[in-house]
């Protein structure tokens, strides 16, 4: 473990008993907030009494899937209080979710969903930001989420609206390297374009992961290696935003534990690499 | 020139689209399934004429299609995890039609997807009768018990401990959060699909967690109509009378409480 590269992984049900045997070596761990939330009906149940666990070990960041955030309908209070808790409990070093909708009418669909970039949705987004990050008293962090569909009606670049909303909100950027590759290749614009054109300071975390490439569309399935144009997308990110800290993402299919600390050991090595050449060329 | 949607428009559209049970493709050509709720009835269909299609050559319903194969796959998967021995009971393509009829009564309305199967035995018993396996609502309901435990229970360790004088009889009670009483009318406790089908057998389990485990266990009648009739606040003198007004012994009460205690089935509540 180094002391000035965040490296680490996804944490997953079926990776608690082997962490805590045995805890690997990985600087951090990354947890899907809602699995900690316990049921509607209250208490965190053994998956919470794991995260303890796993926190006295190792630092935790909390990654959420159904804040809504850009939904019309009203945030949960319910929800952002279930998740304040949490937080102070765990004492995170983030807290993230998804720029996206994941439903509507009441319903929860499970899905990140797109959102038009259009002034009416930044619009609609800048308070609800903001009041997230009250209720939570913390930084708000957003990633970035694969896109099969986008409107005809936007007026504006992802890269742009995620610069934007940052520049009136305060939130941060969590940059999924593999969101941006697959978006780009359904969408049709060049990755690196979409790096080069966010503000430096915005992002604040990178995430990787494997994709579906086999059939007309790029499938965001986490079930894979992280393929090379990703590598060298994140090679891009690492000099421009400098070496953030990182988790490897795998949710599906998953390998042997192994196979992620490969990826999560390859992760640091362009970290590395690329902060000093970018230092090598500042100087 | 066509006003683009709004906001609310569009989403109200997509979720309408993402969840119809007949599929993205067949609800915006049009086809309608009798009797499905008003949720389902098509909002303003402009929005379909600002999703961007043709790069690759995909159409706007065959990207939005991904999201709603997605819908589907990723809530299935989740009830295929929480009911492992219902699906094996059924079969895998009655369980998918057993989803498809959940997720129309009682869509996704929490943030968690553990939630997505809570009501899942309710829309069982409101399936036409199953005269060949009437077991199954009962099998339901007790996978439904082990999920809730593992989720949300504590750790089913310690109980209620006396304090120095302090009168054991003035103690209130509560059921601990992590035990469920299940009434059944089948043997499904160890059921495992190749056993076929369950022997009758009517009265409760308790479903406990126990550390990284769960626990199910028949209770004798008399204690498990204790244990039901425990309501929070409950005083530990008024439980032991009613479980000597159900044929319990003094020395079965003693037991019976001990064991409760020491597997944290029972806790202390305040009033």
């Amino acid at each position: 473990m180094s002391n000035d590269v965040q490296v680490g992984v996804g944490l997953r049900p079926r990776h608690y008993a082997g962490v805590l045997e045995d805890p690997p070596a990985l600087d951090c761990f990354e947890v899907i907030s809602e699995n900690f939330l316990g049921l509607r009906s209250g208490g965190g149940g053994r998956p919470l009494e794991v995260l303890e666990e796993v926190r006295a070990l190792r630092p935790i960041r909390l990654h959420g899937v159904s804040m809504n955030i850009g939904s019309v309908d009203p945030l949960s209070e319910t929800y952002l209080a279930r998740l304040r808790v949490l937080a102070d409990r765990i004492d995170p070093a983030c807290v993230s979710d998804h720029l996206c909708w994941t439903g509507e009418g009441g319903e929860n669909l499970h899905d990140l969903l797109p959102l038009p970039w259009t002034e009416e949705a930044l619009d609609h987004l800048v308070p609800r930001v903001q009041h997230v990050q009250e209720r939570l008293g913390r930084r708000l962090v957003l990633e970035n989420p694969s896109s099969y569909v986008s409107y005809i009606h936007s007026t504006m670049t992802e890269w742009e609206f995620l610069g934007e909303l940052a520049r009136r909100t305060g939130v941060g950027l969590l940059l999924d390297v593999n969101n941006v590759f697959v978006t780009s290749r359904n969408q049709g614009f060049d990755p690196r374009g979409y790096v080069e054109g966010l503000p430096p300071a915005v992002v604040v975390q990178f995430h990787l992961s494997g994709h579906d490439d086999s059939g007309p569309l790029r499938i965001d399935t986490h079930d894979r290696r992280v393929c090379s144009e990703v590598w060298d997308l994140f090679g891009q990110a690492v000099r421009r935003f400098g070496p953030l800290p990182t988790i490897v993402e795998w949710d599906d299919r998953l390998p042997p534990f192994s196979v992620l600390l490969d990826e999560a050991a390859l992760a640091r090595t362009i970290l590395e690499e690329s902060s000093d050449a970018a230092l090598a060329l500042a100087g | 020139m066509q006003r683009s949607p709004s906001l609310a428009e569009l989403q109200r559209w997509l979720r309408w689209a993402l969840t119809h049970p007949l599929g993205v493709h067949r609800a915006a050509a049009g086809e309608h399934l009798p009797e499905l709720p008003p949720r389902f009835i098509e909002p303003d269909a402009r929005a379909l004429s600002f999703i961007a299609g043709d790069l690759h050559g995909r159409d706007a319903l065959e990207r939005l299609s991904v999201h709603g194969t997605g819908y589907f796959a990723r809530l299935h998967g989740t009830l295929r995890l929480e009911y492992p021995r219902l699906a094996g009971a059924v079969g895998e393509d009655e369980f998918r039609v057993l989803v498809a009829a959940h997720l129309l009564r009682a869509p996704s309305r929490g943030p968690s997807l553990a939630d997505v199967g809570e009501d899942l035995v309710e829309t069982l018993r409101l399936r036409p009768a199953d005269k060949e396996r009437p077991w199954l609502v009962d099998l339901a309901a007790l996978e439904r018990a082990l999920a809730e435990v593992w989720l949300s229970g504590p750790s089913g360790k310690g109980g209620p401990v006396l304090e120095d004088g302090e009168d054991p009889g003035s103690i209130a009670l509560a059921l601990s959060p992590g035990i469920r009483l299940v009434s059944v009318s089948w043997d499904v406790a160890d059921w495992r699909p190749e056993r076929g089908p369950p022997s009758c057998r009517s009265g409760r389990l308790a479903v406990w967690r126990v550390g990284a485990g769960t626990g199910v266990e028949w209770l004798e009648e008399a204690s498990g109509a204790v244990l039901a009739s425990m309501s929070p606040g409950a005083h530990l003198a008024e439980l032991c009378e009613r479980a000597g007004a159900l044929g319990m012994s003094s020395e079965q009460v003693t037991r019976a409480f001990g064991q409760w205690a020491e597997r944290g089935w029972i806790v202390r509540t305040a009033l």
